[in-house]
């Protein structure tokens, strides 16, 4: 049993008054000095569709678009969208008919598509490519630490202690936020609760008390989750009305409940809302892996639905936060959400009505600080030769090139050697897709950050 | 509500400053202006640390009962550390003779299991014979009464049965092992519950893996690919030539034989890829991944499709199968197929990928993690690796290498690496405090826990991706696990009619003795098997003497150690009707029970 009983373990409170030597020792920059900015307010939305989502699909040439023809000849069982269906964005392209709620946030300048994203290399296999996109190490997948949290761990303007810095609307982590300690898994906030019942309040003291004797991982989770067992419950949920009669999109067969993905777009808004100090929230959309009957158009299609839901979800979420903060600014300024996938899918599509694995995607940035209603990114077309392995939309933006310009213009984090080791200075080559004053970026060497357990 | 003390001094930034103990944030007065303020209710502060937190902290092992009762079992029921002492003096000759009974486990001997599938058969509620009516039928009859069935309830019934009999199993089967390695085995070729036809024929799926629990991987992996839930749920019923779909190939590579963890090679040519150990090629490429969808064209299940039958069984349409062959052969690593010879195409694949030490390693790492702890010893997983190809011809090899792990010194080494993760955390719960309930179906008493323990996020079937469950401590030791699991505990507990603990309590102590600190320590020994920490201890003890205080404050007396008689009549365990009473003496030992079963060593596996 982990004690201070001099026994050589690590003592997680020793580590700690030691931080100068410790936690260099452990790979962690010490931060001697830490000071809040107008940047420390903002928050970070990260949106993961699961499954790979058909990019061609989402975004699609429209009749007079040079990559129409080619599109035409790719999809041909059963997946094609009438150029006349598809809702304009200019340049040629248009969005899913099911995408229309996020027109308004592409005429407002709030939405921006970055085309043609993707890992540096192909990787059909979801489980590797999300855990890559997720814990930002692409080539290594036994990293410890996702992309968002390293974005903690060395942001320098953000305060010693937080109520709730972050938050994942899911039952268990996401690797975005791996080993982040502060992180909140929590699906249904109501129910958040131990519901013991009968000294109940001395039954969670001494719980409580229990898990602060220890400390080692398993008390400190112990500890975090009481701890944020009572934040969740000092909130209230139930009495909760979305500002500006943003509407979330309803499921159908019920309509007296929210879809998954919108009652938890609702729960991040309302806990930004809450001024709680959330600094992050990731939360998941699924339901991508459209391999069969994929179903673009509406009348029953499922991708199509699938779109719809997410587009009524994210404007419901951004009309929501557009209120007044205590700052000054809107709650919807001062908020940016990023929508990605772990890869794009092949552009034909197969047998079945469905489409395959592929590799460059889109991927969406909205909210505060987006220099939206413009597409981004080199996409190089659909002919034969522009195509990877004739088969997928190459990625010709590295998606952390988009992910480290927003965090230094949104948030001026600008180490970026921490957030992506391995990403080089070479590699990122950011495309304005965000606003925010110059900081330049940090890609000194990192010091070791990684390991499997500490020894 | 947690308690008002001062937050823990844990720091994100390494620095225990005044402010950040008394939970404000610090602000600069520069700053102030632009930075937010927390909403005032917000008193409690989550101060943070440093990540890694995840890391393993070696612990002081418990005795040989209760690490294997925690490990490769679903925690003891009262009475099973005592039984598995009395079965020789030596620990390890005890581990031993335990294991001999415990891989050949016999149905008919699981007695107290059996009873309550024949108490229910028995029972005058017609909801009750009929509770686990799907589970014995045969393949074609699950097909065609369920899974082709309309009506939403008709359909569902098997899976929905198959759920609770899951549970069912682990809280009361005699052959614990057989539960924990079902469980290792279904995540490996996961599928997800609610989806056709899976569950229509959910007990056919779970009957063909148990076969093989402790045979021969090859039959597994053979057997599983014929079920029409995998065919389906991996799309490969739909695997046609001339337009394959590749995904079923892609994941028995991936995820059901070499894994992706090291004999990936992505998209490369595969005649770069070089040789492992044992002369074979060493892992697969993605043009490996489409030769495998090739030769699986054809696979499928009579569904009435393309003028078939509707039975639900495996169909190998030989006319939808490649037949190019005079353009190319089929080549899947080492494996050349020249010419179609209908199933054999991909049994002879199957075989070799069966054979294939890399399939070995990724499974004996797999199952090390599972067994041992995260990141297991590569000597030692290439030791299991080794046993797991050297008898892969045999007969008993899984066996075999169950044993080799479990009577390893890395595993007897290996308490607390692992959390459990919430089914676990729940059913140890369930056994240790001798909850009486046949969990099922059209039972209000279980559909309440079973939405607790689908609010969990972890209930059996309830994976959808095909890589199963995740078995990383990070995944389990969040906030949301921890409090959910947790929550299905309490109210476990407050059930008081199906687990009287102030019962039990009064059954195991003489009134004498039923004193704070003897029924904390008859509950932890009772729960664990071993010692806490004296000072979790002494916190438990506190629990109940703070409350008896409360009660009668100014007393002279020492509530620790007087019989709790002096303060609450310990006798009130049940009411005249029998029915248990909820006294304050039962409320007060069922808040000792949560904390023995939520406190961090029950977390421990």
């Amino acid at each position: 049993m982990s004690k201070n009983n001099g026994t050589n373990k690590l003592n997680r409170r020793n580590f700690i008054k030691t931080a100068g030597v410790a936690s260099a020792a452990a790979g962690l920059a010490p931060r001697l000095a830490f000071a809040e900015d107008e940047y420390s307010d903002n928050i970070l939305v990260f949106v993961f569709q699961r499954g790979g989502i058909d990019g061609l699909s989402f975004l699609t040439p429209m009749d007079g678009h040079p990559d129409r023809g080619h599109y035409n000849a790719l999809r041909v069982n059963g997946t094609r969208i009438p150029s006349a269906s598809l809702q304009s964005v200019g340049n040629g392209w248009g969005l899913n008919p099911g995408a229309a709620p996020l027109l308004d946030l592409w005429s407002n300048n709030s939405l921006a598509i970055v085309q043609s994203t993707g890992l540096p290399w192909a990787n059909r296999s979801h489980f590797e490519a999300e855990r890559y996109v997720e814990l930002g190490t692409p080539g290594n997948r036994f990293t410890n630490t996702g992309w968002l949290t390293r974005h903690l761990q060395s942001a320098t303007n953000l305060p010693d202690s937080m109520v709730l810095p972050a938050v994942v609307t899911e039952s268990t982590i996401r690797y975005s936020l791996l080993s982040e300690p502060t992180a909140v898994t929590m699906r249904y906030p109501t129910s958040f609760d131990l519901e013991s019942s009968y000294y109940e309040e001395e039954q969670e003291a001494a719980l409580a008390e229990i898990y602060d004797l220890g400390s080692d991982p398993i008390d400190v989770a112990g500890s975090q989750a009481l701890a944020a067992q009572a934040i969740v419950e000092a909130i209230d949920w139930n009495g909760y009305v979305p500002s500006n009669g943003a509407t979330y999109p309803v499921r159908p067969d019920n309509p007296d409940r929210l879809t998954s993905f919108g009652e938890e777009m609702k729960i991040i808004a309302q806990l930004i809302k809450e001024d709680a100090q959330l600094k992050c929230a990731v939360t998941d959309i699924g339901g991508w892996d459209t391999h069969n009957d994929q179903g673009n158009l509406p009348g029953d299609g499922w991708f199509y639905n699938n779109v719809r839901d997410m587009s009524e979800a994210l404007l419901a979420f951004f009309t929501d936060l557009d209120v007044p903060s205590p700052n000054g600014k809107s709650w919807a300024d001062r908020t940016t959400l990023i929508v990605y996938s772990e890869f794009g899918r092949r552009v034909f599509d197969n047998a079945d009505a469905g489409t395959d694995h592929g590799w460059g995607n889109n991927l969406l940035a909205m909210g505060g600080g987006v220099n939206g209603g413009q597409l981004y990114g080199d996409w190089r077309g659909l002919h034969d030769d522009a195509l990877f392995q004739g088969a997928d939309v190459w990625a010709t933006t590295d998606y952390r090139t988009v992910f480290s310009e927003c965090l230094l213009k949104r948030f001026h984090n600008n180490k970026i050697h921490q957030v992506f080791p391995g990403f080089t200075a070479g590699e990122y080559k950011p495309l304005g897709v965000f606003s925010g004053s110059l900081i330049a970026p940090d890609f000194a060497d990192p010091e070791i950050i990684f390991r499997h357990g500490m020894e | 509500m947690a308690s008002s003390k001062s937050p823990k001094a844990l720091n994100r930034r390494g620095f225990i400053g005044a402010s950040a103990a008394a939970g404000l944030v610090s602000l600069s007065s520069a700053q102030s202006a632009s930075a937010a303020k927390p909403s005032a209710k917000f008193k409690k502060l989550t101060t943070m640390s440093p990540a890694p937190a995840q890391a393993f902290v070696s612990q002081t092992p418990p005795p040989m009962a209760p690490l294997v009762f925690n490990k490769a079992a679903y925690g003891p029921r009262p009475g099973d550390i005592d039984d598995f002492n009395a079965l020789h003096g030596d620990p390890d000759t005890a581990l031993s003779l335990w294991l001999d009974s415990q891989l050949n486990p016999v149905d008919a001997a699981d007695d107290d299991l059996n009873d309550r599938l024949q108490a229910l058969l028995d029972s005058v509620d017609p909801d009750d014979n009929a509770a686990y009516d799907t589970i014995d039928k045969t393949s074609q009859e699950l097909w065609i009464d369920h899974a082709r069935n309309d009506d939403y309830s008709t359909r569902n019934r098997p899976v929905w049965q198959m759920e609770r009999l899951v549970i069912l199993r682990a809280a009361y089967s005699k052959w614990q092992l057989r539960e924990v390695l079902y469980d290792f085995w279904f995540n490996h070729f996961n599928v997800y519950g609610r989806e056709f036809p899976t569950y229509g024929m959910m007990p056919h799926y779970d009957a063909v893996l148990r076969e093989n629990i402790f045979g021969n991987f090859r039959d597994m992996l053979k057997s599983n690919a014929r079920t029409a839930t995998m065919l389906y749920y991996l799309d490969n019923y739909a695997n046609t030539w001339p337009r394959p779909n590749e995904n079923y190939a892609r994941e028995v590579l991936e995820l059901h034989t070499l894994g992706a963890v090291e004999n990936y090679y992505g998209a490369v040519d595969p005649g770069t890829v070089g040789n492992n150990s044992k002369g074979q090629r060493a892992g697969y490429t993605e043009i490996d991944v489409f030769e495998f969808a090739k030769a699986l064209t054809g696979w499928g299940v009579e569904d009435s499709t393309y003028d078939a039958a509707d039975t639900g069984d495996f169909l190998f349409r030989a006319e939808r199968h490649y037949d190019d062959w005079d353009e190319a052969p089929i080549t899947v690593m080492d494996v050349v197929l020249t010419g179609t010879n209908g199933t054999d195409d991909v049994d002879v694949i199957l075989d070799y990928l069966a054979d294939h030490f890399g399939t070995a390693r990724y499974i004996a790492w797999k199952l090390c993690t599972r067994l041992i702890g995260e990141n297991p010893d590569p000597a030692f997983v290439t030791l299991v690796a080794e046993e797991f190809y050297d008898k892969r011809l045999e007969a008993d090899q899984l066996k075999q290498v169950y044993r080799f792990i479990l009577e390893s010194d890395p595993f007897k080494n290996s308490w607390g690496q692992k959390v459990t993760r919430p089914v676990e955390s729940v059913v140890r719960a369930w056994r240790a405090s001798d909850v009486d309930l046949t969990f099922r179906i059209d039972d209000s008493r279980s559909n309440s826990i079973w939405y607790r323990l689908d609010d969990t996020s972890h209930y059996p079937f309830g994976y959808a991706p095909p890589t199963g469950y995740p078995d990383e401590n990070a995944f389990w030791q969040g906030s949301g696990p921890l409090i959910m699991s947790w929550r299905v505990i309490t109210y476990i507990l407050k059930q008081n009619d199906i687990v009287n603990q102030a019962q039990q309590t009064n059954n195991g102590l003489l009134q004498a003795n039923r004193t704070a600190r003897k029924i904390v320590q008859f509950w932890i020994n009772r729960a664990m098997g071993y010692d806490f920490p004296l000072d979790v201890e002494d916190r438990i003890v506190q629990y109940v003497t703070d409350i008896l205080e409360s009660m009668d404050p100014g007393y002279m007396g020492n509530y620790e150690t007087e019989p709790l008689d002096t303060f609450t009549d310990t006798l009130e365990v049940t009411n005249m009707d029998g029915t248990a009473k909820n006294s304050k003496y039962q409320q007060i030992i069922r808040g000792v029970v949560g904390l023995v079963l939520m406190s961090p060593e029950a977390l421990r596996r």
